[in-house]
């Protein structure tokens, strides 16, 4: 398993090697059975037998998700970084952009796309004089002047790749940056030249978690850990703070947990909230989100990101803001609305002249069966079709992401269509009886549909209706044999649901290590669960257990394959430099002829004074 | 074809202020589930207080298949044929549904206006209320039962706000504008009956904005009748009365439109007039009628 991306710009190469590649450790599961998955949707994990130890996961290198990248160039150069938006997407993976983000690597699309992306913000840090004075902290005495370049790495480089540079590394740097300056007649170019250096870097792009080996076992500290502690409560790099901790060995113990302790009380773990519900609840899906415009007159653009804001603020307020009990994401009848989801649900917006974007909090009517998340566009309106509702899309969205069950894939060759209006069958109810009734259908039919067809009051992009094509809406059902009413019903069961917090824990998991959690870490997920419940299902308190838990520092061990022939002699002498600063790491960073060695400003055939780039 | 706007003003501004009540929707008006769903829940209000903003406003047309059948309302109790000297010798129409005693005389006149302004009189109007220029809300209080409640207070007023619309081209349901404090508000009392809100007859003052004409024209012995819709689906609806000749052209004076126009306007409406004969046997009021479909909204005081 061998990926292998290389950066243009001077040759840079990088080489990633086994660890990042290998796929999760599993058990199969067999999700062909319908009589297995009626077990899982059960709920009753106390059937089961007792997990096994914990096995750790093998440590991946993880790529920056689009957030990550943003917020890594924000918080080391300034919030007002106008950040690129052409980047490599988000590879999802399961339904998961934290799962895709460690088993993507980048395509030679994307890396242009960064180098792109680097030399515009290098050249933006520089044009303002104001904010080139936060980037160059001195003045050169000349075009090339090598104290005020190094200044400007030691600066901002372990900002940067989140840990701190080795002397090699910032000569090396240096040496590019006199290089460039020299050729271009401008210090500031060679500067531009280094910054855009380090932001292709993948010591920059990828998160270099990968922990030391120690008994047989790998265990995350210092800047590793910081790396993972931040980027998983900020999605974001480490501040100073945290670095410095890192730098001097002392984040274990009680100074851990005062770290932790301050970053889940500083504004940043809103991002890395966010980040967790983007990916949980799969909200990025948002963006494609398109209606039929004759059906559904009231569908604008904006949809789609104001479905998306509500969920966000909703999460935020009640696990930030109240700091209260999660399970009132489903049953809550406070929600955040702008003019656009408050015409939708037919509440007042309470400001005058506010514009689009405004979103206030209101409490919808007790009246209404709209609750939670699952009366939210986000789900009503994503879990449909652009011309109907989708009883099925939504009983899955809710047994795979708010139960976590494993539903499967229709049986192949089986014919999924529904079949039209008639006289006899007006509404989406009596037309998907014929699933419900089929024998290859009906084991998961029944499981989604009994949900779904309760949220049938709600229209494909979640405005409440009465009626199905003239029919009075029967929205009465059950889930695992608990009778409901209505959609507020369904809100109330599933708030109570012993899998849902469960779910909650494992997908928080899952985010944290970008891998799909399975039995071998089921001792840790139900810690997790437990914790989570006796904590009174506060996030935030979930969030602390998670990353100050055992299994946060534990990773497996892995063996280090050969690294793939390299183009040259001098790339290789450069690989054996890099590949000595951790001797263990998956990763080398390969620097080809002209910038490995700093000495030889004579080789800038890659860089030329009609065309810096 | 400078002419063309003005002369959609001039219409506009009649058509804003209609509001006699009359007759029944079209078969096609009422909410989906109002022929499916007799149940008690479906009449029962979610909350006492609903308000509905005026979605679209169009002047009722004689049917131009059947001459004489006309939506509106009998507005003085009594069938006219050609001839009675009570109505200025205009027979009255006939409703598309066989109802006699329909006065509604712009019926037969808007189609006039409309071969003069190539059919853009609507299209001003729509126009006015998607920009938020000429927002109404009917606001309807103690609601206790939304199929039958022999009382309510109705609420006629003007409100602000840049509304959504959507690809019908028609304001969005449910959303939320502000009350426009200074402008003239009408109270009164309704009923609901058979799921259909009906007031008057009242004097019904209405708020019209269209082009750059702002003002407010008196609707005299007004009637309304639309469905309400209990989940937000769209409410059908007539509003008609009488426009007093006079104050439409004291109107006029103050509007920017050609002199010739005017005059040609005052000519037509003279022609036309059928209600409140005088003493000298003219005809001071107009009748007309105005097909308007209605959205659930909300008001901020």
């Amino acid at each position: 398993m061998l990926q292998c991306t290389t950066l243009r710009k001077y040759g840079l190469a990088l080489t990633l090697t086994a660890a990042a590649c290998t796929p999760p450790v599993s058990p199969p599961v067999d999700v062909t059975d319908v009589t297995s998955v009626d077990a899982t949707a059960t709920g009753d994990v106390a059937v089961r037998p007792p997990p096994g130890p914990y096995v750790p996961h093998v440590p991946r290198l993880r790529r920056l998700t689009r957030s990550q990248y943003r917020h890594s160039l924000q918080d080391v150069f300034g919030a007002t970084l106008v950040i690129p938006r052409a980047l490599e997407p988000d590879i999802v993976s399961e339904g998961s952009s934290s799962v895709g983000s460690s088993e993507s690597s980048i395509s030679q699309r994307g890396t242009e796309q960064y180098e792109t992306a680097a030399y515009e913000i290098a050249e933006q840090l520089l044009r303002e004089p104001a904010r080139r004075a936060t980037v160059v902290p001195c003045v050169p005495t000349a075009v090339r002047d090598d104290g005020c370049t190094e200044q400007v790495v030691r600066a901002h480089g372990r900002r940067v790749y989140r840990r701190a540079l080795e002397a090699s590394e910032i000569a090396t740097l240096v040496a590019l940056g006199a290089r460039a300056a020299t050729t271009l007649n401008s210090f500031d170019r060679g500067i531009e030249y280094v910054i855009a250096t380090m932001l292709q870097s993948p010591d920059f792009l990828f998160r270099e978690e990968l922990g030391r080996e120690q008994d047989g076992e790998r265990r995350y500290e210092g800047f590793a850990l910081a790396s993972r502690l931040s980027f998983f409560l900020w999605d974001g790099p480490p501040d100073d703070a945290l670095l410095d901790v890192a730098g001097r060995g002392e984040l274990r113990g009680d100074e851990l947990a005062r770290q932790v302790d301050r970053m889940l009380a500083d504004a940043k773990l809103s991002r890395g909230l966010e980040a967790f519900v983007e990916d949980w609840l799969r909200l990025g899906e948002l963006d494609e989100l398109t209606r039929d415009a004759v059906i559904f007159p009231a569908f604008a653009a904006d949809f789609g990101p104001s479905a998306r804001e509500e969920v966000q603020r909703v999460v935020r307020y009640i696990a930030l803001e109240r700091d209260g009990d999660f399970r009132e994401l489903l049953r809550t009848r406070e929600t955040y609305v702008n003019r656009r989801l408050a015409s939708l649900y037919g509440v007042a917006f309470p400001v005058r002249d506010a514009p689009p974007t405004q979103f206030e909090r209101v409490t919808l009517p007790e009246s209404q069966p709209r609750r939670g998340l699952l009366g939210m566009a986000a789900f009503l309106a994503l879990q449909a079709h652009p011309i109907s509702t989708s009883p099925t899309l939504r009983g899955k969205y809710v047994r795979e992401l708010i139960l976590c069950e494993a539903i499967p894939a229709p049986p192949v060759g089986v014919d999924t269509a529904i079949p039209p209006p008639s006289s006899e069958n007006r509404t989406l109810r009596s037309r998907l009886e014929f699933h419900r009734q089929a024998s290859s259908c009906r084991g998961c039919h029944r499981l989604l549909d009994n949900i779904g067809l309760g949220f049938e009051n709600f229209d494909a992009i979640g405005r409440f209706r009465r009626a199905d094509n003239g029919v009075v809406i029967d929205a009465r059902g059950d889930i695992d044999g608990v009778p409901y009413e209505d959609p507020a019903g369904i809100a109330g069961i599933l708030a109570e649901h012993p899998s849902f917090p469960a779910c909650v824990a494992s997908r928080l998991y899952r985010h944290a290590w970008g891998y799909h959690d399975d039995e071998m870490q089921r001792a840790e997920l139900e810690r997790l669960t437990t914790s989570f419940a006796s904590g009174g299902y506060r996030l935030r308190a979930l969030m602390r257990t998670l990353v100050l838990g055992e299994t946060f520092v534990r990773a497996a061990n892995f063996a280090v394959l050969p690294l793939p022939p390299l183009p040259d002699a001098g790339a290789a002498d450069a690989s054996d430099a890099s590949a000595a600063r951790d001797a263990s790491a998956a990763v080398d960073v390969v620097t080809a002829t002209d910038v490995s060695d700093a000495s030889d400003a004579s080789d800038a055939s890659d860089v030329t004074a009609e065309d810096g780039r | 074809m400078r002419l063309i706007p003005a002369i959609c003003a001039v219409f506009a501004l009649m058509v804003s202020a209609g509001c006699a009540p009359m007759v029944p929707p079209p078969a096609d008006a009422g909410p989906i589930e109002a022929s499916v769903d007799a149940s008690p829940s479906r009449c029962r209000p979610l909350s006492s207080r609903m308000s509905f903003v005026l979605a679209r406003i169009g002047f009722v047309r004689e049917d131009p298949m059947r001459a004489g059948v006309a939506d509106g309302y009998d507005l003085d109790n009594r069938v006219s044929m050609e001839g009675d000297v009570r109505t200025c010798r205009h027979g009255d129409l006939v409703s598309p549904d066989g109802h006699m005693g329909i006065d509604n005389q712009l019926a037969s006149l808007i189609p006039s206006v409309d071969r003069m302004t190539g059919g853009a009189l609507d299209g001003a109007i729509q126009a006015a209320i998607n920009n938020g220029q000429m927002l109404v809300v009917l606001r309807v209080e103690g609601i206790d039962d939304l199929c039958e409640d022999s009382e309510v207070r109705v609420s006629v007023v003007r409100v602000s706000g840049m509304p959504f619309v959507g690809s019908d081209q028609l304001v969005d349901s449910g959303q939320t504008f502000d009350l426009m404090r200074t402008a003239p508000m009408t109270h009164t009392t309704g009923r609901i009956t058979g799921g259909t809100l009906e007031l008057g007859p009242v004097d019904l003052p209405l708020p019209v904005a269209v082009l750059d004409a702002q003002f407010v024209i008196m609707f005299y012995g007004a009637r309304l009748r639309v469905s309400i819709a209990p989940d937000g689906a769209d409410g059908q609806g007539v509003i008609g009365g009488g426009i007093s000749l006079a104050e439409f052209m004291s109107i006029l004076s103050t509007l920017t439109i050609p002199n010739d126009l005017r005059t040609t306007v005052n000519g037509a409406l003279t022609l036309f007039a059928d209600l409140d004969r005088d003493a000298m046997g003219k005809c001071q009021r107009i009748s007309g009628a105005l097909r308007i479909t209605t959205r659930p909204a909300f008001v901020l005081e």
